[in-house]
């Protein structure tokens, strides 16, 4: 992986991105659900950016559609130069990607996950084994690799995932809610993986509803609610932009003058 | 590190994976492949012995008797009272004298389990009768029913032969001596009857065997929450779900191998009575490579719809749900090859499942029909390569992974479907009064006034209404878009089906509820053919489409899911067509309707298809009934050009 040296180059953009599901049962436009309503980011390399939201705001679908795994309803953008709306699969060589559940086989092992995985990524025989053991060590997956996933802590679970979303070396990480379930060990493990990777030049938007990691990790943090992203920025621009010290504050400042602003008169 | 991953691959990467993941599950892979393979013959052995217990135990046991003979000629009662108590069946007799049938009915109830009652001749002339009491609910009363009835038909034999042989004569009711001679070879009689139970076995054990693998591999993605792990690679969605079919085809297949050689060792070692029935050899091993290859787009099918199947479901728990009613709905069809009189005929061979299941029969006893067997492999090649072709969307993400928001607007919601269901029944009012006062006026301008200015003003009143409504043009609002010319080819290639299919149905229907003799009124035989054509086709094909499946069908699919639309358009035009007789063919026809104009966005196709098919039932009517096998083969690429037209 080759990364840009600045970190004010768009990894990740997005314009006007909108989300509409279908109503349930069926009928032409009568119930539709607008989850995400025009959303316009830019994450650039180097960076850890936040989205930060209660829940149902619409976080997961905008991850599920820069991951390519939603198609948006109208609205595109870029992940790492490429669109990911008309070039999906080329878009996913470039994404690491991490779900809010570890996603994981319970009947394989770490080392076969990981091979697995590798496989579907296009990663060749000859480069995938070695990989798969740079990824045992650095992950230290050494003393479980060979035991099935379903008899591995949710620390081992999660060491196992992060490694197999950063196996094909991807220049973007998005991550949904990644410390959910986890104890205190696993959660400090993950903020230091995250840390670790924007170290190494890499982009990292992460969603999450913990103010706490948001502050403690973040370089910009996007608020979102009810699928509009109501203010992006630095924490001390957000708190200049409210008035409010504490990041708790700000983010209910926000998302009341939103919805004040949104109630029928 | 990466480069762009090939089809092939990413299909043996997911197949190798899935197989190892199945094969590690090794409580689901014994029940659903080992167990039954041991469980088939243990069952037919169970069964056999069983029968044997319960009969030894009864052949062992005694029944009591009790009989009054004493209005039966002396020489008759001596003789039945000898024949049953040298009668090898063992019987308690006990000679008693009852006053009326009640006491008979008790004493059966209490202390014996038979009461011989011998009557009188009631008139001259007549013969004297022996009464069984006996109680059809004991199964000692049953046997003991069965020992003396023996007995006595044994005497009654006896007598007759004496009678005859004492007056010179031969028995008047000897007319002919009926002998059978069974002129198919050996090979031939194991294929018939190997192929009366092989395809629903086979299908039993493809989907049983399959279902594990199938949930596992597409309910248990979503459980697990693997579904997004899963997409997000970058690997194209129908090659993985390829993988995931080859591996629900493969186990369904090893369970089907398995249990077939567990079978034959089962007969090979002659144990149980299938054995005995199978013994005389078996058919060769060409026409059991013949009856693979015509099961194979079954397989294909059954295994495809298990997929497809499994990924409705959130869960493995609800999945199961789910397989159980595919398995009885694929085995009952299937189970078709088992009647005799049942053969391959053209209409059959298009009926998914059930035309295999005979072809399968037939191959296998050598009586296949090259015409219907081609028919019937192409038409479930074509089935199975429809239930292909939806693979894709098992790992749909947009389906699998949208959230169901709850349903707002409830008060709002379906004014447009209850709006448009009022116009239909108020067309079916004025059809059913004035349409019947007009056509007993006259059979053709009431015809022709009925649907040009009745129908088609309700069709225009409630389009008008909507357009205004919706800010729409009365066209949108009527249906009349462009259609697709695929879709335009579907109709015209689909009316001699659907008036086949329809026959079928009237056929059916016949054993239920037998229609009147169907026949054009006087007036309308009089016309030429094309003013016929246009007053019973091109006009019903235009009026009552414009109403049916032009303004209201838009009316109800704005509000309601397409089952439910199809569904409504079924009951509208079966009722409005005013005839119970032909309330079920029409209202398929205006499902079938209802379908096409869906999938088209647009009423011109079902134009086509009601008009085409309503010529060749005034044409049939007039000239007699066309060629089956033809309209079967003109359904095939209908169905083909339905598959390559856009999805709206």
């Amino acid at each position: 992986m080759t990364l840009p040296s600045s970190n004010t180059v768009d990894a990740i953009r997005t314009t006007d991105l909108r989300k509409t599901f279908p109503d349930p049962e069926g009928g032409r436009g009568a119930n539709e659900v607008e989850a995400v309503r025009g959303i316009d980011l830019a994450c650039h390399y180097g960076e850890i950016y936040g989205l930060l939201g209660p829940n149902g705001a619409g976080k997961t679908t905008t991850l599920r559609m820069l991951a390519t795994i939603l198609v948006p309803s109208s609205g595109g953008g870029t992940l790492d130069g490429v669109d990911f709306v008309a070039r999906p699969l080329e878009a996913r060589r470039r994404i690491g990607f991490l779900s809010a559940s570890t996603g994981l086989y319970p009947r394989l092992t770490p080392r076969e996950t990981l091979t697995y995985f590798g496989s579907l990524h296009g990663i060749t025989k000859d480069v995938l084994g070695a990989r798969v053991e740079e990824l045992v060590g650095t992950f230290d997956l050494t003393a479980f690799a060979d035991r099935r996933c379903e008899t591995l802590s949710s620390g081992q679970r999660q060491r196992t995932s992060i490694a197999r979303a950063v196996l094909h070396d991807p220049p973007v990480l998005i991550l949904d809610e990644p410390t959910t379930g986890l104890d205190i060990l696993a959660t400090s493990d993950m903020i230091d993986f995250i840390a670790t990777r924007k170290d190494e030049g890499r982009c990292v938007l992460f969603s999450t509803h913990i103010l706490s990691e948001a502050e403690r990790l973040c370089d910009r943090i996007g608020v979102i609610d009810r699928g509009r992203l109501l203010a992006s920025g630095t924490i001390d621009e957000l708190r200049e932009q409210t008035g409010e010290t504490y990041l708790d504050r700000v983010f209910r400042a926000l998302v009341a003058d939103s919805r004040k602003a949104e109630a029928p008169a | 590190m990466t480069k762009p991953v090939r089809k092939p691959r990413v299909i043996l990467t997911v197949f190798r994976t899935e197989v190892r993941r199945l094969l590690r599950d090794t409580r689901a892979l014994f029940t659903a492949v080992i167990l039954p393979m041991l469980l088939y013959p243990v069952m037919f052995l169970g069964m056999d012995r069983l029968e044997e217990v319960s009969e030894s135990s009864l052949d062992g046991r005694s029944v009591r008797v009790a009989y009054d003979l004493h209005a039966l000629d002396e020489e008759l009662a001596t003789r039945v009272l000898e024949r049953l108590e040298a009668a090898d069946a063992e019987l308690e007799l006990a000679a008693l004298e009852l006053g009326s049938e009640q006491e008979a009915a008790a004493l059966v109830d209490d202390a014996f389990e038979l009461f011989l009652e011998g009557r009188a001749p009631d008139r001259a002339g007549d013969l004297p009768r022996a009464v069984l009491v006996f109680d059809r609910s004991s199964t000692l009363s049953n046997e003991a029913e069965e020992r003396v009835g023996d007995v006595l038909r044994e005497l009654q034999d006896e007598i007759r032969t004496e009678r005859v042989v004492r007056a010179g004569l031969r028995d008047p009711a000897e007319v002919l001596a009926v002998e059978r001679q069974d002129v198919a070879a050996a090979e031939d009689a194991a294929g018939r009857n190997l192929g009366r139970w092989l395809p629903f076995l086979a299908i039993l054990m493809l989907i049983s065997g399959g279902s594990f693998a199938a949930l596992d591999a597409f309910a248990g993605e979503r459980e697990r929450g693997t579904l997004e792990t899963l997409l997000v690679h970058p690997t194209p969605g129908l090659s993985i779900a390829i993988g995931k079919f080859l591996v629900v085809l493969a186990t369904g297949t090893a369970a089907l191998v398995g249990n077939l050689a567990s079978f034959a060792l089962t007969l090979e070692l002659g144990l149980g009575k299938l054995a005995e029935s199978a013994a005389g050899g078996a058919p060769p091993l060409a026409r059991m490579g013949l009856a693979v290859l015509a099961f194979l787009p079954t397989a294909l099918l059954l295994t495809a719809l298990l997929c497809l199947v499994s990924a409705r479901a959130r869960s493995f728990r609800e999945g199961q749900n789910y397989v159980m009613p595919l398995a009885l709905l694929a085995m009952g069809p299937a189970a078709l090859s088992t009647v005799d009189r049942v053969e391959l005929t053209s209409m059959l061979a298009l009926v998914p499942i059930a035309g295999p299941a005979v072809l399968v029969r037939d191959v296998l006893s050598g009586a296949a029909q090259l015409g219907p067997a081609l028919l019937c492999v192409l038409a479930s090649a074509v089935y199975s390569v429809v239930a292909l072709s939806r693979l894709a969307h098992t790992l749909d993400a947009e389906r699998l992974l949208s959230d169901r928001p709850a349903r707002a607007d409830r008060g709002r919601r379906g004014e447009e479907a209850r709006r448009a269901l009022r116009y239909g029944l108020v067309a079916i009012g004025v059809v059913y009064i004035v349409g019947g006062r007009l056509q007993a006026w006259n059979p053709v301008w009431g015809l022709v006034l009925t649907l040009w200015v009745c129908v088609t003003a309700i069709a225009f009143v409630y389009a008008r209404g909507r357009a205004g409504r919706e800010d729409l043009t009365l066209a949108s609002a009527l249906g009349l878009r462009l259609p697709s010319w695929k879709l335009v080819a579907v109709a015209a290639c689909a009316a001699p089906a659907v008036a086949f299919l329809n026959r079928f149905v009237f056929e059916l229907q016949e054993r239920v509820l037998p229609a009147p003799e169907l026949a054009l009124p006087e007036a309308l035989t009089s016309l030429s053919p094309l003013a016929l054509v246009l007053l019973v086709a091109l006009s019903p094909g235009i009026c009552e489409e414009l109403l049916f499946r032009g303004a209201l069908q838009n009316g109800l699919a704005k509000d309601l899911p397409p089952v439910r639309v199809v569904l409504w358009q079924a009951l509208l035009f079966g009722a409005v067509h005013a005839s119970i007789y032909r309330f079920v063919p029409t209202a398929l026809v205006g499902a079938l309707l209802a379908l096409l104009t869906l999938r088209a966005r647009s009423v011109v196709p079902a134009m086509v298809l009601h008009t085409s098919y309503n010529a060749l039932l005034a044409l049939e009517l007039l000239e007699g009934p066309g060629a089956g096998l033809v309209a079967g083969f003109l359904l095939v690429p209908a169905v083909f050009l339905w598959l390559r037209s856009a999805r709206p």
